[in-house]
């Protein structure tokens, strides 16, 4: 891929003596969504991690838009465009929804923000209701929506979203996949770690899959034909 | 009558202690780290202070700005030199470094002061203010303006403004800052940068007006503890509140029961209040940040 927006080359992750990571290969073109599967354990927030700048990696390239980036710290990656929703969410428990969507844009000149703050309340109408709301007092869900809603707020190139369904009912998954869609027809470029495959495939473009610290397989989600049994296979098996 | 003169010395003590121990809070919510050295941060600033005016001949209020400017320094300089290092260890590592760098400080300074009582010339010399038959002193109502203009400007800045916005989501999520872009790192030294200022002012008020000697922070560090703890540990507004508080319960324990409790109301608070009502007088219980 010679205009690759991400390239992650020999990348190695180490927690003490364990290689969770041990040299995982791939890239994303611009607009490309893509989502990493693999089992619990497998090391696939550990890939967002060490991609967002979270935690430190052993060896390997990251580089976005043909800039370096590995190795520097969390706030340069951010504003150098690449935006994560952890697994944790990390929120901002005691300020309102609108505060914590106003940080994911605080890079951004104050009017930028003002005039991106009414399409998220268009892409999350809930949380137009809910503005003046502490965060804390929201449902999972919502959280969630204000998560993906902070991320945006930077205009990132690169959204890593890391479980957008996880802990949501099945009503709030289907919600959670209209958002996908939606991001996905303005052409964001998103790298997807999602457990729900009917979601995340529903999403993506294309999947990767992680074993054993490698991406062990792949491919184009258009080139097959709604059942994912094999896909199956390929993670668990 | 007696009563209430000894709540408006009380309260004019009390500022002092609530400027201390919200600058001890700053710190401690913006980077979960107490700093058991802070008193002799406070110290620094009125040894600051002393130096300029007594020594280089300069005017006060350019003695004053000059101190708060080097403390500031001086506290950023600590957080990134050497507890920023040891961040990733455990907590204990923490109040180990600041007590040592309290020490030091003071070390420093005994070795410049000697082991002298220094008089600084008073600075607020004009005559008191009458309220009815209280008598508010020059001292007291420097205290109470410079500390209600501080007071104004800190909370105004942290809830009202945008860099305050930043400043309450660091304290609530350093992850969820980072993952907005903050620079984490660089905004936990300037919190100790304004912690430490924030302490020498509180230095400077009272250095016209006490004994300096270099064990004047250990005084201010307990007063602090005993504020803070007052108020629920960790509350921005709990601090000040505990502060203005222990100050007129020091007086009113002084002119009731015994001058001589005065210096261990402090401690007496301490023990109290996590006795019987450990998460302080308002109740916020605050969750602990690891
Ligand atoms: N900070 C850390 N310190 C030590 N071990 C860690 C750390 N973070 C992750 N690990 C370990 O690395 C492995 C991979 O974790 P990771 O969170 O990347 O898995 P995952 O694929 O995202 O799993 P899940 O689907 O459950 O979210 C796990 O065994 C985990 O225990
Ligand atoms: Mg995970």
């Amino acid at each position: 891929m010679p205009d690759a927006l991400l390239r992650v080359a020999g990348l190695r992750v180490a927690f003490g003596p364990r290689e969770i990571l041990r040299g995982v290969e791939f890239a994303l073109a611009a607009g490309e969504s893509v989502a990493l599967l693999g089992p619990n354990g497998s090391g696939k927030s550990t890939c967002l991690n060490a991609i967002s700048g979270w935690i430190a990696i052993a060896a390997g390239d990251v580089e976005v838009a043909g800039v370096r980036t590995s190795g520097w710290p969390m706030h340069r990656v951010v504003r150098h465009g690449v935006v994560q929703v952890s697994q944790s969410r990390d929120l901002f428990p005691d300020l309102s929804v609108e505060d914590n969507l106003l940080l994911g844009g605080h890079t951004r000149s104050i009017a930028e923000n003002d005039a991106r703050l009414p399409e998220m309340y268009a892409l999350f109408p809930r949380l137009d209701e809910r503005r003046r709301q502490v965060l804390r007092t929201l449902s999972g869900g919502e959280q969630q929506m204000v998560a993906i809603g902070r991320a945006l707020m930077s205009r990132p190139r690169l959204l890593l979203l890391d479980e957008p369904s996880g802990g949501l009912s099945p009503q709030l998954v289907a919600e959670t996949a209209r958002t996908m869609t939606a991001l996905r027809a303005r052409g964001v470029t998103m790298l997807l770690v999602e457990q729900n495959l009917g979601l995340a495939l529903k999403a993506a473009d294309r999947y990767l899959i992680l074993r054993d610290g490698l991406v062990a397989d792949g491919g184009a989600v258009s080139a097959r034909s709604g059942s994912y049994d094999d896909i199956v296979r390929a993670i668990y098996l | 009558m007696f009563f209430l003169q000894l709540a408006l010395s009380g309260l004019a003590q009390g500022a002092i202690y609530a400027l201390v121990a919200l600058s001890m809070c700053v710190v401690y919510r913006a980077t979960t780290v107490v700093n058991f050295g802070h008193g002799d941060l406070v110290m620094a600033g009125a040894f600051v202070v002393y130096l300029l005016v007594v020594l280089a001949g300069l005017p006060f209020p350019a003695s004053a700005i000059a101190a708060v400017a080097l403390l500031f320094i001086l506290g950023a300089l600590i957080e990134i030199g050497l507890i920023e290092r040891i961040k990733a260890g455990p907590h204990i590592g923490f109040a180990l470094m600041c007590i040592a760098v309290g020490y030091l400080l003071r070390g420093a300074a005994r070795a410049v002061w000697g082991r002298e009582v220094l008089p600084m010339p008073r600075v607020f010399d004009f005559p008191p203010v009458m309220l009815g038959e209280l008598v508010v002193t020059a001292d007291a109502l420097v205290i109470f303006s410079a500390v209600g203009v501080l007071l104004m400007l800190f909370f105004g800045l942290f809830y009202r403004t945008s860099a305050g916005r930043i400043m309450q989501a660091v304290c609530q999520s350093e992850r969820g800052a980072a993952l907005v872009g903050i620079n984490v790192r660089a905004f936990h030294g300037v919190m100790w940068g304004v912690g430490a200022a924030m302490g020498a002012i509180g230095g400077v008020l009272v250095a016209p007006l006490t004994l300096l000697h270099p064990g004047l922070g250990a005084g201010f560090l307990i007063k602090g503890f005993a504020a803070m703890t007052l108020g629920g540990f960790g509350s921005l507004g709990g601090a000040v509140a505990g502060g203005l508080l222990l100050g007129v319960a020091e007086q009113w324990v002084g002119g009731y029961v015994s001058t001589k409790l005065i210096d261990i109301t402090a401690y007496l608070v301490i023990i109290l209040v996590l006795a019987l009502r450990p998460s302080g007088l308002f109740g916020q219980a605050v969750a602990e940040r690891v």
